[in-house]
């Protein structure tokens, strides 16, 4: 049982950003930001807008190099990694969802959610029937040929998160999972999320209070400054 | 089975997503992309390709023009020294002519000479084989060494009579078919190879013709219309060995210039006029051509910068994905090289299709022998075009990818959004 293990660390996360030109003020986005992420949690990340959420987690799934401060993931420091080590992580380990529409618009639906197992496992030879489980279970298999641009946005956020669960993934993070989700649709997101919790550590920015209802952790940021946990349902 | 069915299972069979399988669905998405990164490839492929071509070609032709030619030196009458190269090289129409009285008093007088024929020229007004006037070319079968040499069957050159005529290979017309030119029809009797000479485009024909129809068309010459035969328009000479063709035609000059008007072209000397003037044509091509093609890398590594500056959000989403920054290299690489090969195929073929429309035409503007496509010039210069044209594309490509790669992927998708 890997319940509660720690899978993801963050120590003394600083990242700051220039507003405007080279000379302009600097501000601290992520200021000496310490969290641990364990499988079997969902952990929601709140916060204004401007707070930090999304610095933090692009620091957090690699995408972003803190100026101070490390992240380990499943025990590797990850920004000390090799750059393609760092992806091989990110693939196998980590999987992240952007906010807003993520898909690769030149594949079809079924080509978007199968790609991240041809960038793991080039000599995997079946990936179309664990992509059309995923779609199925989704409830958008009928949409395996269709290209994004014939998508509504709930259904391109339901493709992107088939497509972030396709390599089974521990940690699981998310920029606004249900920003384009109806109630009916958040709520089957948040069981989903809920199901996913033996095996993986999900971390979701959100400013979805129905969703942050579901969660077992909720983080709160401002100004950069992680604050104390708020309690949950949970 | 259902369409739905034979979809999944193509999509078993096609399998991998792999970064060449990819780079084509990009490619094919985006068409108009694609076809305006191809076209600035075929621009530069064209001029890399007739430059390297012209070059090579004309290079080619001219080093045994001075043997396909036959003579050693000419001697034509003074100030048609140019119209003789024309009629020559490129069977341009022309008429002049000079006393006939030189032929014999040069085959006696001039020591040296192992061969001397006579040749006369004159131009249609129409002819029902061809749109343009054309160069009708009178020999003497019994002594000619410049028009046997080119006969399919040589016999019926040396036995052409009057009323009979020999076609150039571009002439359309077979031997037993007729020509009608001067209100006269003419039968074919004969078919030259390809020379890429004049002769190509001429129609030959014995001394007597010509004068035949001289007398018979007084309005074409009217000052030879009452004695043709008195007249020629040139005279080849084949100079004896040990013999300098210099040498004979300073003889020939020293007795006759002055007499007879006439004037001396040695073929060594016009092949090499020739290929000084094929030296400045080459370096100019060369010239452009690398300036086409730097101009053309220049072009498309900013159009390749332009185009991954609108797609900085699919290649770091890829790279959110899990592609390690050397897997996106590839893939822009890969599509790089893709539009470069099309690229390049599409200009090589437009290029030939315009040397192989328009040949006569450049021969002519550049003052050059008629230009053939032989399909091994064409295929030894296929590779010359196509190596800098694939890797100006693919470098342009790899080092646009590397310029869009080298920042942290949450900083090029926020940019891309």
């Amino acid at each position: 049982m890997s319940c509660c293990l720690p899978i993801l660390t963050a120590t003394g996360l600083v990242k700051r950003f220039r507003r405007g030109t080279a000379n302009g003020a600097v501000f601290l986005a992520v200021n000496q930001v310490s969290l641990t992420l364990s499988v079997g949690e969902f952990v929601t990340l709140v916060g204004r807008s401007g707070s930090g959420k999304t610095t933090l987690i692009n620091l957090l799934s690699g995408l972003l190099t803190p100026d101070a401060g490390t992240v380990t993931l499943d025990g590797h420091l990850l920004h000390s990694l090799p750059e393609a080590e760092q992806s091989r992580l990110r693939n196998s380990v980590l999987s992240y969802v952007p906010q807003g529409q993520s898909l690769l618009t030149n594949l079809t639906v079924l080509d978007n959610v199968r790609l991240p197992l041809h960038l793991c496992q080039p000599s995997r030879r079946d990936t179309t029937t664990p992509a059309r489980e995923l779609l199925d279970r989704f409830g958008i298999a009928h949409l395996g040929h269709s290209y994004p641009a014939n998508l509504s946005g709930g259904e391109m956020r339901r493709v992107a998160l088939a497509r972030a669960l396709i390599t089974r993934p521990r940690v699981l993070i998310l920029d606004e999972p249900t920003s384009d989700l109806d109630i009916e649709n958040t709520y089957q997101i948040a069981t989903l999320f809920t199901s996913l919790i033996p095996t993986t550590a999900v971390l979701a920015v959100t400013h979805d209070l129905e969703l942050t209802s579901y969660a077992t952790r909720q983080l709160t940021i401002a100004n950069g400054l992680l604050q104390n946990e708020s309690p949950t349902r949970h | 089975m259902r369409a739905a069915d034979v979809r999944l299972n193509c999509t078993r069979i096609m399998g991998a997503l792999s970064i060449p399988r990819i780079a084509f669905i990009n490619l094919l998405r985006r068409p108009t992309r694609s076809v305006a990164l191809a076209a600035i490839v075929a621009v530069s492929s064209i001029f890399l390709f007739s430059g390297t071509f012209l070059d090579t070609t004309l290079a080619d032709s001219l080093a045994d023009l001075s043997g396909r030619l036959g003579a050693d030196a000419l001697i034509v009458p003074q100030g048609y020294e140019n119209s003789t190269q024309s009629i020559l090289l490129r069977g341009d129409p022309g008429m002049f002519y000079m006393s006939a009285e030189i032929l014999s008093l040069i085959a006696t007088d001039v020591p040296g000479i192992a061969r001397i024929t006579p040749q006369f020229f004159l131009s249609t007004f129409d002819a029902d084989c061809c749109d343009a006037k054309v160069q009708v070319i009178g020999f003497d079968p019994a002594t000619d060494f410049l028009v046997t040499p080119w006969a399919i069957k040589k016999e019926q050159v040396a036995t052409v009579t009057n009323g009979e005529i020999v076609v150039g290979a571009r002439i359309t017309a077979e031997p037993g078919e007729t020509l009608l030119f001067y209100a006269h029809r003419y039968r074919v009797k004969a078919k030259l190879h390809p020379t890429g000479l004049g002769l190509d485009t001429s129609i030959l024909m014995p001394m007597s013709g010509v004068y035949d129809i001289i007398r018979r068309t007084p309005n074409l010459l009217p000052a030879l219309a009452s004695n043709p035969g008195g007249y020629l328009s040139a005279i080849a000479i084949k100079a004896a060995a040990g013999y300098s063709p210099y040498n004979i035609t300073t003889e020939i000059l020293k007795r006759y210039r002055t007499s007879y008007a006439i004037q001396a072209v040695e073929t060594a000397r016009l092949v090499s006029d020739i290929s000084n003037h094929l030296k400045r044509i080459s370096l100019l091509s060369h010239f452009a051509a690398v300036v086409f093609w730097l101009l053309a890398a220049l072009v498309l590594a900013f159009a390749f910068t332009l185009t991954l500056n609108e797609r900085k959000r699919e290649l770091s989403l890829l790279r959110i994905l899990g592609a390690p920054r050397r897997w996106v290299l590839r893939l822009v690489t890969t599509e790089g090289m893709v539009i470069s090969v099309f690229g390049a195929l599409a200009g090589i073929g437009f290029a030939v299709l315009v040397l192989t429309l328009f040949s006569p035409l450049i021969c002519a503007t550049i003052v050059l022998p008629n230009l053939t496509l032989p399909l091994r010039a064409v295929l030894s210069n296929v590779p010359v075009t196509l190596i800098p044209a694939i890797a100006s594309g693919t470098l342009a490509g790899a080092w646009a990818a590397r310029r869009i790669t080298r920042f942290d992927v949450y900083d090029t998708f926020r940019v891309g959004e």
